[in-house]
């Protein structure tokens, strides 16, 4: 049904429609004396320029307009960047360049590098098929995670001396006598170094019922998710022991249905207060003291619980992203298993049962390592499509909190570095093309951009989190071939029709 | 664009050639199935028989019944199941299993730069480099020499330096007759990357030199003995002529070094390092000190198990090796292959060995004491990779039989006794002649050198030839 106010919005649109129609015709015109008074203050303009060019040899020719359509292609990304099909070739070759880099990182011809942290790596403890269907494992194929099982990997994982454990699996729900006699051993365990140990625990929220949505109701105020219910609520963390977290994991599809962002948190009701509860790679990033000022005010906010008041809920209710989409984009350092073929993962790998069964010895890669419990079974229904192909959750979040832990967020090259290397890059493709053979100096810009890709690109990504557009010379190689061929096309149709078709125009 | 995509695979193709780098670290390895009779071996536990998804750790072994038995493991870092049949029967770590997967062709990027630098002689031959040998080898030289003996300064300990990696310290105790420590330690700091010891000690005394590094590799103990420098004639370095060339003199030096350990044995090696150090100005005296302070890295090769040194025990090499019985505690050296080797000792067709060493960074070994009866018994000395050097080891143990003697026993013609011995029977006992002239080793220096002669490269000799 239409509603009074959308009636007065389709008569004021109707009436802006007519006025537009209006101006358009007021131009259309005067645009015949408009553009004869331009083709005038041009022609003085340009002439002398003209005249200055047509005193140039052809290869300076040439080059100054490889430059100029360098410097154009340039400057338009930039000012079209993030829109249309700009945004989606930006989006390819980010594709792309990552893709490329975690192929080569497991080929082994780029050395991955040590977390900068005292953290020695990543353990994924994989509920896989075998795992999930196997007896040993909730009696074969539960329909719920059984938390005895999943109760005792984590026990496992912090006795072989895990620093932080991620629980990526659902626990929310009523608190049993399994869970009050776990929590309460897991309250009261100490550990040799007097260091705590953090787990985090993935929560999900229950959104507010449909019918009560703000669209429907305008004037009331929007209701916030509420925490559903855990029995890790109950817990009261030790000073020095095991501290739990609450994480809300979110990833964000793009308008090509790819996971590539995260969301850094969400504001989430819990009780009659309001509580930002952080993504898991967040929820790392924090524990560390060494913080990024952009993420450190984000640290700040999980200590804090707000009153709830009906001008706050609308402003943070709704998912924080950042309005750089860059910002929340992941790497993908780690692939699945499965597209390796015998690569290098960067990851230790361990089914769930094999750490199940595992009881006479600890297993070495645990020490001091970052461990992510998840499923990787296909019945969890918890896979994503991201540009390094098909994921599941669990190795998401792995990227995503290698990501996060190594670059917190990552940013584009600044315009001090980004303008001379696009100008570098400009001339010496212009160069290429104006003094070179075209086969040859396709060649060596094709050349060019692989090297860039290996050595520029990536290092940059890789070590810094910082992306370079590298599509500008791409793009201008293919519009120059493009170009070029559009004009000989040109000559030799003007040369047939003058009846010189035995002498094609160079 | 397709220009640009046969560009890229090209690109890829050579960068696949160009550095192949899978590193190789000791990782855990996930058993997905396994021949009947395969066991995996913790540390310290029961053998259990290897299930499907048992994890074995880099140092669990898992022990096959028999030559051709496989495991179908998993490395944890690396996606793909790769097969491991069994070479022979016996017990291979966890970590070993996981770098036999990596083929002789994989190096790492880092070892394919350091090759091509000494191809393209850039390498650090001739330079004059400011940082000491053992920041250069990444390791403390000392520490990866077999010791059997001690090492031997005359007078006193004053100006000898050695070379340690970054993070190093040591501690020297002057220690008892009965071993004992006499005096509470004293700490040595590092200056400069080298550790200076104290003008401390006299002829007879012997210290103990505790060196700790930041790797396990790195940490070692070794024993000093002070000798008087009177009693061993040619030791002692020539006296200067006041007045002359101070380089004429570093050369001098620097031969007088180098021979003295040549001649001598590698106990001296220290001692040859503290005639050199005044010196060390000179180019020259700087590099045979840089040599002397590298004692070991020349009989085990870096990269390759046959390059540039071949595998080989040139003391073992005879169809049969014959040794009297008795209660023995073998003596074994070899050369090439890539460290850590293990030596072990079982009787023919029984997979348990009776006598084992592993984890060993150098080329010779004595093996723990076992009561040898008759009978055959296979010594195997296998590399890092697994590889066992295809000459036949087969050791019999005669009850009975003397060895042949010849007329002459005296001391004086001992050593040309066991060089006669080991000639016998197309070198049938050249082994059991080892045995003999290992039995003095650290008492006459002529015993090394016969060993060296024999079965083991100088310890000077060049890493690369």
């Amino acid at each position: 049904m239409l509603s009074p106010v959308n009636a007065y919005w389709n008569v004021l649109l109707i009436l802006a429609l007519t006025v537009c129609v209006w101006l358009v015709g007021c131009i259309a015109e005067q645009l015949p004396a408009v553009v004869e008074r331009l083709k005038q203050h041009g022609a003085t303009l340009v002439e002398p320029l003209r005249q200055r060019y047509r005193t140039w040899s052809h290869y300076w020719q040439h080059f100054a307009v490889c430059f100029a359509l360098g410097i154009a292609i340039e400057t338009a990304l930039h000012l079209a960047h993030g829109l249309g099909p700009v945004a989606l070739w930006q989006r390819w070759g980010f594709d792309k360049t990552v893709s490329l880099l975690q192929t080569y990182r497991a080929l082994g011809w780029i050395d991955r590098e040590p977390l900068h942290s005292d953290y020695s790596g990543f353990v994924w403890v994989d509920i896989d098929e075998v795992s999930w269907s196997d007896p040993r494992w909730g009696g074969g194929e539960p329909f719920l995670q059984p938390r005895r099982e999943v109760f005792k990997l984590v026990d496992r994982a912090f006795d072989w001396g895990a620093r932080v454990v991620y629980v990526d699996l659902l626990l929310d729900g009523k608190s049993g006598e399994i869970e009050r006699q776990w929590l309460a051993k897991l309250h009261d365990r100490r550990f040799a170094d007097g260091k705590p140990r953090h787990l985090l625990a993935a929560r999900s929220l229950r959104q507010p019922p449909a019918g009560r949505s703000p669209s429907n109701e305008a004037h009331a105020a929007p209701e916030l998710p509420r925490l559903r219910p855990a029995f890790w609520d109950a817990y009261q963390a030790p000073a020095s022991g095991v501290r739990v977290h609450p994480v809300l994991p979110h990833f964000r599809p793009d308008s090509d249905l790819l996971v590539r962002r995260w969301s850094i948190g969400q504001t989430a009701a819990i009780g009659d207060a309001s509580r930002f509860l952080p993504s898991p790679q967040l929820a790392l990033y924090c524990l560390q003291p060494g913080r990024h000022p952009s993420l450190a005010a984000w640290c700040q906010r999980l200590a804090e619980t707000r009153e709830r008041a009906d001008s706050e809920t609308t402003k943070h209710g709704e998912e924080h992203t950042d309005h750089n989409p860059l910002a929340s984009t992941l790497l993908f350092p780690f692939g699945s298993q499965e597209g390796y073929q015998k690569g290098d993962l960067g990851y230790g790998l361990f089914p769930a049962l094999s750490v199940l069964i595992k009881a006479d010895a600890p297993i070495d890669e645990f020490r001091n390592a970052i461990v992510v419990i998840g499923s990787s079974y296909e019945e969890s229904r918890d896979h994503f499509y991201t540009p390094v192909g098909r994921l599941p959750g669990a190795l998401l979040n792995l990227n995503a909190l290698d990501t996060m832990l190594r670059h917190g967020q990552l940013h584009e090259l600044p315009w001090q570095a980004k303008w001379p290397l696009a100008l570098t890059l400009i001339v010496l493709v212009a160069a290429l093309f104006a003094f070179g053979n075209r086969l040859m100096a396709t060649v060596i810009a094709g050349g060019l951009v692989a090297a860039g890709f290996i050595f520029v690109i990536g290092p940059l990504l890789l070590r810094q989190g910082l992306w370079f557009d590298f599509g500008a010379p791409m793009l201008g190689i293919l519009l120059h071939r493009n170009i070029e061929e559009f004009i000989a096309a040109r000559q030799r149709e003007k040369a047939s029709a003058d009846g010189h078709a035995d002498h094609p125009a160079h | 664009m397709s220009v640009l995509r046969v560009i890229h695979q090209w690109w890829l193709v050579c960068a696949i050639a160009a550095l192949p780098a899978i590193a190789a670290d000791a990782v855990s390895l996930v058993i997905h199935s396994a021949d009947p009779g395969v066991t995996v071996q913790p540390a310290d536990g029961p053998a259990r028989p290897a299930v499907p998804w048992r994890v074995v750790g880099a140092s669990e072994r898992v022990c096959f019944p028999k030559a051709g038995a496989r495991v179908s493991l998993r490395r944890s870092d690396r996606a793909g199941d790769f097969d491991y049949p069994a070479p022979q029967a016996g017990c291979w770590t966890g970590a070993e299993i996981a770098l036999s997967l990596r083929g002789s062709e994989h190096r790492s990027s880092r070892e394919v730069v350091r090759q091509l630098r000494a191809i393209l002689g850039i390498d650090r031959q001739g330079a004059h480099s400011p940082s000491t040998a053992a920041a250069r080898d990444g390791a403390n030289a000392f520490c990866r020499v077999t010791a059997y003996t001690d090492w031997l300064v005359l007078d006193q300990l004053g100006g000898l330096s050695m070379p340690v990696t970054a993070g190093t310290s040591a501690t020297l105790t002057p220690l008892a007759p009965d071993g004992t420590p006499a005096a509470p330690p004293i700490a040595i700091g590092q200056t400069g990357g080298e550790i200076v010891l104290p003008a401390i000690g006299a002829p007879g005394q012997v210290f103990q030199l505790a060196i700790r590094g930041g790797l396990q590799d790195d940490t070692c103990t070794l024993r000093l003995r002070v000798v008087a420098g009177a009693q061993h004639s040619g030791v002692a370095p020539a006296p200067q002529a006041s007045g002359s060339d101070a380089q004429e003199a570093a050369w001098q030096a620097a031969v007088h070094a180098l021979r003295l350990v040549e001649n001598h044995g590698r106990a001296w090696s220290l001692e040859a390092m503290r005639q050199i150090a005044p010196h060390r100005a000179v180019r020259e005296a700087e590099q045979a000190h840089d040599h002397l302070a590298r004692p070991n890295r020349t009989c085990a090769n870096t990269e390759s198990t046959e390059h540039p040194t071949r595998f080989d025990a040139p003391l073992l090499r005879a169809s049969t090796s014959l040794l009297r019985a008795g209660q023995r505690s073998l003596f074994v050296a070899w050369r090439g292959g890539l460290p850590p080797f293990r030596v072990t000792l079982a009787r023919e067709g029984d997979p348990t060995p009776i006598a084992e060493l592993s984890e060993l960074k150098g080329c010779e070994a004595f093996l723990p004491a076992t009561d040898l009866t008759a009978g055959q018994y296979r010594l195997e000395i296998a590399d890092r990779r697994s590889y066992v050097f295809p000459e036949a080891s087969l050791l019999v143990v005669v009850k009975q039989a003397a060895p042949p003697a010849s007329d002459g026993a005296e001391v004086a013609t001992w050593l040309a006794q066991a060089q006669w011995l080991a000639e016998q029977d197309d070198g049938r006992w050249r082994f059991s002649a080892l045995q003999d002239v290992a039995a003095r080793l650290g008492e006459l220096p002529e015993a090394e050198a016969w060993i060296a002669r024999n079965g083991r490269p100088p310890a000077l000799s060049p890493a690369v030839q």
